[in-house]
């Protein structure tokens, strides 16, 4: 069932992030749906779980896009990791929790994939375009994420994957 | 616990190695794979969504007349790329009539798509479109709107491709002013905060008297663009670069990039040395 349930996360993630805009002012950083998607089996799911979501959402998301492919994933998997260590320091199953963690991370691996495309033999960027969309990451990922985790939590539920008594 | 641990972190490291390295036509395949398998869905919600728009429209009285607006937005858009057409072969037939010289030059077909989402990445100022290889589009091949030139594909699978914008910094375009006959490279300068199409074409030479007004058309000289196409006018500001050698000026895009829904691809041949290239950095220098 968990695996149905990532697979369905994924797509319906990689759909509502590609097709949602992503304004200018906000550096054209995007709604990270499918972030918010790994930060949710961090904070809630095992350890192979959020492997595994990195993995696939990662995938997912830069075969979607121009960047190299595997670029996404090594930020997932390092914002995912990182989450899960934090994730006892502040309160889990918060939905504060999920703002501050989805600010930081989307900010954390939108800088990530920005140095590493600088790198990269893909069109050049410029320093604004990466601190616009820095920048611009801390809002969509503050309000992507407490979004994709509350409505994830509400599907494990409803499928009964997930006790009912466990608040957000 | 902490040997299992070990294990994943190395498998992984292993995995995302591998990832990192595969060849350009695998990884191409699997883009290609899931852009495939996302595109019918995107297709809908962005169907969906025009859909609610139209919907909104027909509340406040004016739905059937943005069918029709939307229509003929969509046919006049043909017709206006068909008569820049015209007008560049015209040109060259009598250039050409002139030298007393003849080679064919086959007439430019377009293929007609439809939008399908925009800024997907947000890295690059691109749009993806609703056709593919299936439909003859292949990697860098100009893409037209009905107020001229919007930029070139890069990436293309089975039935989408993406196209980077003029007004991205990395998609640089070899143009020429005709009043002038004065080359020069156009490159974009992301969006204003406005949202509005920033370009700027440089090493313009500097004793050229150009001025705000001036259309600006591709030279062909890259060999991505074809010659002739409507890029923008020449905005208010022309000054001389920081060496003193040459001009720079801004260009104003009239398409409206941000609100596009039909855009034309130029079939035709990509350059062969950019075939295999996915995103090249841009086109050469005049």
């Amino acid at each position: 069932v968990s695996l149905l349930v990532l697979i369905f996360a994924l797509l319906v993630g990689a759909v509502l992030q590609s097709v949602l805009p992503s304004p200018g002012w906000l550096g054209h950083a995007p709604f990270p749906m499918l972030l918010g998607l790994v930060l949710y089996y961090a904070l809630l799911g095992t350890r192979s779980q959020t492997l595994w979501a990195a993995l696939l959402a990662g995938l997912v998301s830069d075969a979607l896009e121009l960047v190299p492919l595997g670029y996404t994933s090594f930020a997932y998997l390092l914002a995912g990791l990182a989450a899960r260590h934090f994730r006892e320091v502040v309160m889990a199953r918060q939905w504060t929790t999920h703002l501050l963690f989805g600010a930081a991370a989307h900010a954390g691996t939108t800088a990530l994939c920005f140095v590493l495309l600088l790198q990269s033999d893909r069109p050049a960027l410029s320093w604004a375009t990466g601190l616009g969309r820095v920048a611009g990451a801390l809002v969509t990922g503050s309000l992507a994420v407490p979004l994709v985790c509350g409505l994830l939590l509400k599907l494990e539920r409803t499928l009964g994957h997930r006790p009912r008594e466990e608040s957000t | 616990v902490r040997e299992n641990r070990l294990i994943t972190g190395l498998l992984l490291a292993v995995v995302l190695v591998v990832i990192l390295n595969l060849p350009e036509s695998v990884s191409g395949a699997f883009k290609g794979f899931v852009r495939e398998a996302v595109a019918p869905l995107q297709d809908a919600v962005h169907r969906g969504w025009r859909s609610l728009g139209e919907a909104a429209a027909s509340v406040r009285g004016f739905g059937s007349l943005a069918r029709e607006n939307q229509r003929l937005g969509s046919e006049l858009a043909a017709l206006r790329a068909e008569i820049r057409d015209l007008r560049a072969l015209a040109a060259e037939n009598e250039e050409l009539r002139r030298e007393l010289r003849f080679h064919a030059r086959a007439p430019r077909q377009l293929i007609a798509c439809e939008v399908l989402a925009r800024d997907p990445d947000g890295w690059w100022q691109t749009l993806r479109l609703n056709k593919g290889r299936a439909d003859g589009v292949l990697p860098n091949l100009a893409v037209v709107a009905a107020e001229g030139l919007i930029g070139r594909t890069v990436e293309v699978s089975e039935h989408t491709a993406d196209v980077l914008l003029v007004s991205d910094p990395a998609c640089k375009v070899a143009v020429r002013i005709p009043r002038t006959s004065t080359f020069g490279v156009l490159a974009g300068r992301g969006p204003s905060w406005r949202g509005e199409t920033l370009c700027r074409i440089d090493f313009v030479n500097k004793n050229a008297a150009i001025r705000p007004g001036d259309e600006v058309v591709t030279s062909g000289l890259g060999g991505i663009f074809p010659k002739g196409l409507l890029v923008g006018y020449v905005g208010d500001q022309v000054f001389a670069d920081r060496t003193g050698l040459y001009q720079q000026a801004d260009v104003v895009s009239r398409a409206r990039l941000g609100q596009l829904q039909y855009a034309y691809v130029v079939r035709g041949q990509p350059p062969a040395n950019l075939m295999a290239t996915p995103a090249p950095a841009g086109e050469a220098a005049p």
